[in-house]
């Protein structure tokens, strides 16, 4: 087990060699008080390196800790061990605050339940992480040029209520990629689409990731999926595979 | 800005805004209504008090004023007018036989010394500054309700006590012409040199004598200081410094009940905040955990959610505030006759209570429960959790108290009034809840085979809302129609309709002839005022007593009596009536004895015209005070105001067929005042009726406030039902089915809550009759049906309304 993972952590390094890597993480542990006062160890030891523009795919069983991986490396959450580097900035010395500063126009997420205002419309939707940052200009047609780009100008006044799942996840990735982030975070993105559905947003979501050279962290439990991705890290017990 | 509005039209689009909207938008409405109406009829009371008192001061007492002071005024360099008041009928002199009760005010020339009165040619016609001076010899001032009672014209004569007046100008306004609601009657204003003429005043008359004075403010006061030392207990000073007069003080109550009222509206619409806040918090959670994985800072969720609520709460106050506007146009319209025809404009300070109440609404109901979502965690996103992120339940708690108790005294001014209407509302509540979470549990075991709802603490929580703003709406409406019908139901057909005051001693043999020539037996009762003075001869002040009623027996003077049968109605409890011809002893009445501490045997001293009379106790007595007939407190041996100056009081029935007596009384006996108690009772009962509207009209509110928070608790319940309803249709469940059971669910809520709520007011109901009217309890089993049925009625409508698009969900959605 261990030389699996010194392999893992020696690949990435030859990957990172050229650049520094977008996402850094070394000795990442995160383990959960229990309800009967025990700890349970989540994740254990995982060593990564992500370089910009590249994809990667975590895949795992069902409570294999693959979002809370993922929930750590855009530091939605702060490990119990370990060092966590986003765009070369370590989040734990990091405040809430300061994490989501660093986050505001760089970071993009993908939901499994797209996770749209259900009061906004689709255009509003879109802008919304445009408004979050106040240097943003043209916020109105960056958010419409997003929309055009997932095929959806023509639905950009209707509610998420008005709109198919597909078509749902479609302004999601609207939104995620308006800001052109430099990371964008997935999880499970194809998961309560249909098959054809999941297809074309996929394929859309590399599309739009090598149009913007933007490095993806994908959490999947589609192997196939997976395998899109240039890497593919398996987590088994709170520790990570190849 | 632009930025904030069109957040503001995003946030408008969830429901649980709007509720939010809608509960503060009632809750300023309620709040500015009454406020604007209020200011209205303060500003007009601030403008009257500077010409109401028609000088800088009065001595008011009930004996001729003692011409020393007049004299020491004169002195000090101040002016004094002088005034006479008193009822006395007033009648025509024509064939048309009418008459009419009036407050006769007979002035010095130089009155009044502040103010003037106006006067007009006829009741509409220019108004004009009156000179008293100019008035011819039998020429006398008077109020146009006098004028239509009498069906006379400017410059009619008119009989007033022994002398024929005319009625030569309509009064319009003039000094202390208080509001008209307490005034039972019109006045009529003569020279001072006029009223011996009259021979209305004798030494027994119950008259009102009043000096007033004007001068600099420095001599007034120094002449008050003088004065006050000297006054006896029948004399007192009035300044504008000593407070308003009753009416006055009677209108500044109904204001601040009105303002109460209001204030139920206002907690109701705060719980209503508070259910569509929490609602919004739940809906919000999720979408706070995407902002923060977007980047957005905790600062910029508080500004996001807070600016809405400031934005939420400023269009309340300002479009709120604009509805009260009007709403208060109605309330001033309907209640003119208590404040007055011409109130003057509002000013903008209910506009800034509105404001300042959908703020501290915002900030004390809703901002605790938004405040959560700043802190929630980012990452329950990923996992699919919708978790609230806690707060200090005793922050919540304390934001929620302040508030609380901020708009009470915005409201009421008066932090003891504040905590004695909380207190009632949560005991209101608590008894709401308790009947609530018992009865349906009840229905539960007993509709089990009917698949009931299960009783749970959300629909007793939309039981007690709205079962409280249909209590207090009930509640009125009994108080308003039903007890005054039971108590008039109570008097037998024949109880006395008529007073007959102020019969001289030689006019009593001849009016007995006449009324029994009309078939008419009626005891007439010889009346003195006497104040007490001793007991078991210790001199008595209202300061060896703590009880307030006590006190006010002690400065005021008693209508005594002394007859050799006892009153009917009066019943001997302990002791025994007078002989026939006895001269010695007193019966008390229990209550009045109860209050002052009296019992059998003592020796109680009282001061009647200047002299004091010292007589024992010897029997209590019980009095039926609503028998309408004369009734005393203190009733003397029959012989007993043999020597003293006396007038003589009796009550008559007066029928239909009979109604030509009373023009031949007053003819024949013109200083004999009659008091139409039916007259009496019919404005009495309007005035009754309009107050009770009024204060119904301010209940609609906390209905209305009932229904918005019955609609928040639909509304934060609403994820959870359409879940179910998506469960019960993939079971099968037909839309038919689910209709049925979602209206009987609300039927059986709204049911629950008019029938608490009628229950309630009816109980509520029965203790103000037996304490107000002395009547016995009764059972209104259709103001419970009624009350059932409104309620089942309409929180069905409300609820169904609320939750029918849920009937279309279908069940594919618990896959999504």
């Amino acid at each position: 087990m261990n030389n699996q993972k010194d392999s893992i952590a020696a690949f990435s390094a030859i990957k990172s060699s050229s650049t520094s890597p977008v996402i850094h993480c070394k000795g990442l542990r995160k383990q959960l008080a229990t309800t009967t006062n025990t700890q349970l160890l989540i994740l254990d030891n995982i060593n990564l390196d992500i370089a910009q523009g590249e994809s990667v795919a975590i895949t795992g069983a069902s409570g294999s800790g693959k979002t809370t991986l993922l929930g750590l490396l855009a530091g939605l959450d702060i490990p119990s061990d370990g060092e966590v580097k986003l765009l070369g900035k370590a989040l734990s010395p990091l405040n809430e605050d300061q994490r989501a500063n660093l986050r505001l126009g760089k970071v993009g997420f993908v939901f499994q339940s797209f996770h749209l205002m259900d009061n906004l419309t689709a255009l509003e939707n879109v802008m919304l992480p445009l408004e979050l940052d106040s240097s943003s200009q043209t916020i109105r047609q960056r958010a419409l040029e997003a929309l055009k780009q997932v095929g959806l100008e023509k639905r950009s006044s209707h509610l998420p209520t008005q709109l198919s799942g597909g078509e749902q996840q479609r302004v999601a990735l609207a939104r995620a990629f308006v800001s052109q982030p430099a990371v964008l975070f997935a999880d499970e993105p194809t998961g309560n689409l249909d098959r054809n559905t999941g297809e074309e947003i996929i394929t859309l979501l590399f599309e739009m990731q090598q149009k913007n050279n933007t490095t993806l962290v994908m959490v999947t439990h589609d192997d196939s999926l997976a395998e899109r991705c240039q890497t593919h890290y398996k987590l088994v017990d709170g520790e990570i595979t190849t | 800005m632009k930025k904030l509005f069109s957040d503001w039209q995003r946030f408008w689009r969830l429901a649980e805004m709007r509720l939010l909207l809608l509960a503060l938008l009632v809750a300023v409405v309620a709040v500015t209504s009454v406020g604007f109406f209020t200011d209205r009829a303060d500003r007009a009371m601030s403008q009257q008090a500077t010409t109401m008192l028609g000088g800088d001061m009065v001595l008011v007492s009930t004996r001729p004023i003692n011409p020393e002071f007049i004299a020491e005024a004169e002195k000090r360099g101040l002016r004094s007018a002088e005034t006479i008041s008193f009822p006395s009928m007033v009648s025509a002199l024509d064939s048309s036989d009418k008459f009419q009760l009036a407050q006769i005010k007979a002035v010095s020339l130089n009155y009044p010394l502040h103010g003037t009165i106006e006067v007009s040619e006829t009741a509409t016609s220019a108004v004009s500054n009156a000179s008293l001076i100019n008035l011819q010899n039998n020429e006398v001032l008077a109020e146009s309700r006098l004028f239509i009672a009498l069906d006379a014209s400017a410059g009619k004569p008119v009989q007033l006590g022994k002398m024929q007046v005319r009625l030569a100008r309509f009064i319009r306004k003039m000094p202390d012409q208080s509001t008209s609601a307490f005034q039972l009657a019109p006045k009529l204003i003569l020279p001072m040199k006029m009223l011996k003429q009259t021979g209305l005043l004798t030494p027994a008359s119950r008259a009102s004598f009043s000096q007033l004075f004007a001068g600099g403010a420095g001599e007034i006061k120094d002449f008050r200081a003088w004065l006050k030392p000297q006054l006896k207990k029948t004399e007192s000073i009035r300044t504008l410094d000593d407070g308003l007069p009753t009416v006055q003080q009677a209108l500044q109550r109904g204001q601040r009940f009105l303002k109460m009222a209001s204030l139920l509206a206002v907690i109701l619409a705060g719980a209503g905040i508070a259910l569509s806040s929490y609602s919004l918090t739940q809906h919000e959670t999720p979408a706070v955990a995407v902002l923060k994985t977007m980047g957005a800072s905790r600062r910029q969720i508080l500004n996001r959610y807070l600016s809405q609520l400031f934005i939420s709460a400023t269009i309340a106050g300002i479009v709120g505030s604009a509805l009260g506007y009007f709403i208060q146009f109605f309330l001033a319209q309907y209640l003119q006759s208590f404040v007055g025809q011409n109130l003057p404009s509002a000013s903008l300070w209910p506009v800034f209570t509105g404001l300042l109440t959908a703020w501290l609404m915002v900030l004390g109901f809703s901002a605790p429960h938004l405040l959560r979502l700043i802190n929630t965690a980012p990452i329950h996103i990923l996992q699919g959790q919708n978790k609230q992120a806690n707060t200090s339940k005793l922050f919540s708690a304390f934001a929620l108290s302040l508030a609380v108790l901020l708009l009470m005294w915005l409201q009421t001014q008066d932090l003891k009034l504040s905590i004695t209407l909380l207190i009632g509302v949560l005991f209101a509540i608590v008894i709401f809840w308790g009947a609530a979470l018992l009865m349906l549990t009840l229905i539960r075991k007993i509709g089990e085979r009917f698949r009931l709802p299960k009783a749970n603490h959300r629909m007793a929580l939309m039981v007690v809302v709205f079962g409280i703003g249909l209590f207090s709406l009930l509640l009125l409406t009994t108080l308003r129609g039903d007890l005054i019908n039971r108590w008039q139901a109570s008097l037998p057909s024949d109880a006395p309709n008529h007073f007959l005051i102020n019969i001289q001693p030689d006019e009593v043999a001849p009016l007995q002839r006449l009324l029994a020539k009309e078939a008419i037996e009626t005891p007439l009762y010889p009346m003195v005022l006497g104040r007490l003075v001793k007991i078991n001869d210790k001199t008595v002040s209202e300061e060896d007593y703590d009880n307030q009623r006590a006190k006010r027996l002690l400065i005021r003077e008693f209508n005594m009596s002394a007859n050799a049968s006892m009153p009917l109605g009066n019943k001997v409890i302990v002791g025994e009536w007078f002989a026939v011809d006895a001269s010695n002893g007193l019966s008390v009445e229990e209550g009045i004895a109860e209050t002052l501490h009296l019992k059998m045997g003592d020796s109680i001293t009282f001061d009647i015209a200047g002299e004091q009379i010292t007589q024992k106790i010897i029997s209590l007595r019980s009095v039926k005070w609503d028998s309408m007939r004369p009734n005393f407190f203190v009733m003397m041996a029959p012989k007993a105001f043999d020597d003293q100056p006396k007038t003589y009081i009796t009550s008559i029935h007066i029928s239909d067929a009979k109604k030509s007596v009373l023009p031949a009384i007053i003819k024949q006996f013109p200083s004999v005042t009659d008091i139409d108690i039916t007259a009496i009772m019919t404005l009495v009962r309007d005035l009754i009726n309009k107050a009770a509207f009024a204060v119904q009209a301010i209940f609609l509110f906390t209905l209305v406030a009932g229904v918005v928070v019955l609609f928040a608790a639909l509304q934060s319940q609403k994820a959870l039902r359409r879940k179910e309803i998506a469960i019960l249709k993939s079971l099968g469940a037909s839309r038919a089915y689910l209709r049925r059971s979602l209206l009987l669910e609300f039927a059986i809520i709204g049911g629950l809550a008019g029938f608490l709520a009628s229950i309630l007011a009816l109980v509520a109901g029965n203790i103000a009759a037996y304490l107000l009217f002395d009547l016995n309890p009764e059972m209104n089993l259709s103001l419970i049906l009624t009350g059932t049925l409104l309620g089942a009625l309409l929180v069905s409508i409300a609820g169904y309304l609320n939750v029918r698009g849920l009937l279309s969900v279908l069940p594919v959605s618990l896959f999504r």
